[in-house]
């Protein structure tokens, strides 16, 4: 990693910020836009994917592991590594341990390796901040993180990512209580990514994923499209 | 000069002309924009309190703690600087303190624990190029050779023993606030100081949600860290607003 650089890329400026981070956040602050919400029983994921006749259809919401998922804003390529990175922790710690990793071991492991960028000689910091979705078996509650490019982490009840992310939970705050169920969890992260949306927002330009007692798994096109259709 | 500062600013492990490490001063001065955290030893415990700043109707605050942190059965820290990077500390700590249980079959005294983490920081500053942490550490712990013992860590690596400190934002105002206030209280004084610096420090309103506060105390041959409740906390803010009510009050009439 790094080339065989010796020294740190991301250091100090006289005000004390590590700007190399703050630039990464504004990768991200441009990026499309992603939702996260966490309901009484589980956990959604959505974000914006646009297709186009020419493109094969490619998904942006990943599985780590049974009951942990995510998704991103900002640079693609950088969370493709970061999920990579994060299969390899949760598969390592299942063979170690015997059992799944729990959502917060995975989220506390994969954003050390994002501060790991931040600091080791001749690297940069990733370009994403991620939003990762799990359900823990003991004692079988969701859970909701963001994970940023400083390798700070933060667990949400609902939060928002990327281009307007600043209305987005301005929405959340109004629309989000704890009472909701994941059905109304999907109704309401879609209605708030839609707050986000530049563009009409169709079953072909949104990707949607939730996460409960029985997995991680993308909604079908289908089910998207019916979605939208209550909203 | 300051343009010359430029030229050796971001080499972290070498000196400028003058002899300074910039990139160790650069990082205290991350530090002081952090939220507040204070510690005072009392007889009978030590009071640890901090300005959580990352207080947001959407965040699930039950799931993660944002500044006290339990490092051993013994000793525990609070942190102000950059999150990502006291998250590494605090997991070599923990994992230091560990070892040295495993090792002698008793609890790592705090000193050594502070040493420990303070060489590694001191690496940073000479060794390798890499840029040091963002982070100062307060340690309050007990030990059967010094008894209840507070101490402040930088990203320098340099640490001190103290009586009553703070660090993060405003922390000059309340060193000196401390110094004048502070005569060997007892843990109920103790809080009530604590209150009464944090309510200066603070650049906003002082409220149950914006502080996170806990107790160090060793008995019956244990040693406990306890968070304060909310309730316990919110009597301790009314407290400090009605004496800060009553001193306008007599400045008014006078």
């Amino acid at each position: 990693m790094g080339d065989h650089y010796g020294f740190s890329l991301t250091t100090f400026s006289p005000s004390g910020k590590l700007m190399q981070i703050e630039y990464a956040l504004n990768a991200v602050k441009n990026g499309q836009p992603s939702v996260g919400l966490k309901a009484s029983d589980g956990v959604v994921l959505a974000t914006e994917n646009p297709s186009s006749p020419l493109y094969e259809e490619q998904a942006k919401i990943e599985k780590i592991s049974k009951h942990i998922g995510c998704v991103y804003s900002g640079m693609g390529p950088d969370a493709r590594l970061l999920v990579k990175r994060a299969r390899k922790i949760a598969i390592t710690y299942e063979d170690m341990y015997g059992e799944e990793i729990s959502t917060t071991q995975l989220v506390t492991r994969l954003a050390a390796v994002m501060q790991e960028y931040t600091q080791s000689g001749g690297v940069r910091p990733f370009g994403v901040s991620l939003l990762i979705a799990g359900w823990d078996a003991e004692p079988g509650k969701p859970l909701l993180f963001q994970c940023d490019p400083s390798g700070a982490y933060f667990a949400w009840k609902a939060t928002a990512l990327g281009k307007n992310d600043t209305n987005a939970k301005t929405f959340l705050e109004k629309r989000f209580s704890e009472t909701l169920e994941l059905d109304d969890g999907v109704h309401t992260a879609l209605l708030t990514l839609r707050e986000c949306f530049d563009v009409g927002m169709t079953e072909d330009n949104v990707e949607v994923a939730v996460c409960n007692a029985s997995g991680f798994h993308r909604l079908t096109k289908q089910q998207v499209k019916d979605h939208l259709g209550a909203l | 000069s300051f343009q010359m500062a430029r030229r050796y600013d971001s080499r972290t492990t070498i000196f400028s002309p003058e002899g300074r490490l910039y990139q160790v001063e650069y990082a205290m001065e991350a530090i002081s924009h952090a939220g507040t955290c204070l510690g005072i030893l009392a007889s009978d415990g030590i009071v640890i309190a901090a300005e959580k700043k990352n207080v947001h109707k959407l965040l699930d605050d039950s799931v993660l703690a944002e500044k006290i942190y339990r490092l051993s059965d013994n000793i525990s820290c609070t942190v102000a600087g950059i999150t990502a990077d006291a998250n590494i500390l605090i997991n070599h700590l923990r994992l230091s303190a560990a070892q040295y249980k495993l090792a002698y079959g008793e609890s790592m005294p705090v000193e050594q624990l502070v040493q420990d983490l303070c060489n590694q920081k001191q690496r940073y500053t000479q060794v390798g190029g890499k840029r040091p942490f963002g982070v100062s550490l307060l340690y309050a712990g007990w030990d059967r050779h010094y008894g209840y013992q507070l101490y402040q860590s930088d990203p320098s690596g340099n640490y001190t023993g103290w009586k009553a400190t703070c660090i993060g934002n405003n922390h000059s105002a309340a060193v000196a606030l401390l110094k004048q206030e502070y005569k060997s209280p007892s843990l109920a004084e103790a809080k009530t100081l604590a209150m009464k610096v944090l309510s200066k420090t603070l650049d906003v309103k002082l409220a149950p949600e914006k502080v996170e506060m806990s107790v160090l105390v060793h008995r019956d041959g244990k040693t406990f860290l306890e968070e304060l409740s909310h309730t316990e906390v919110s009597d301790l803010i009314k407290e400090q607003e009605d004496r800060e009510k009553e001193a306008e009050a007599a400045a008014a009439h006078k």
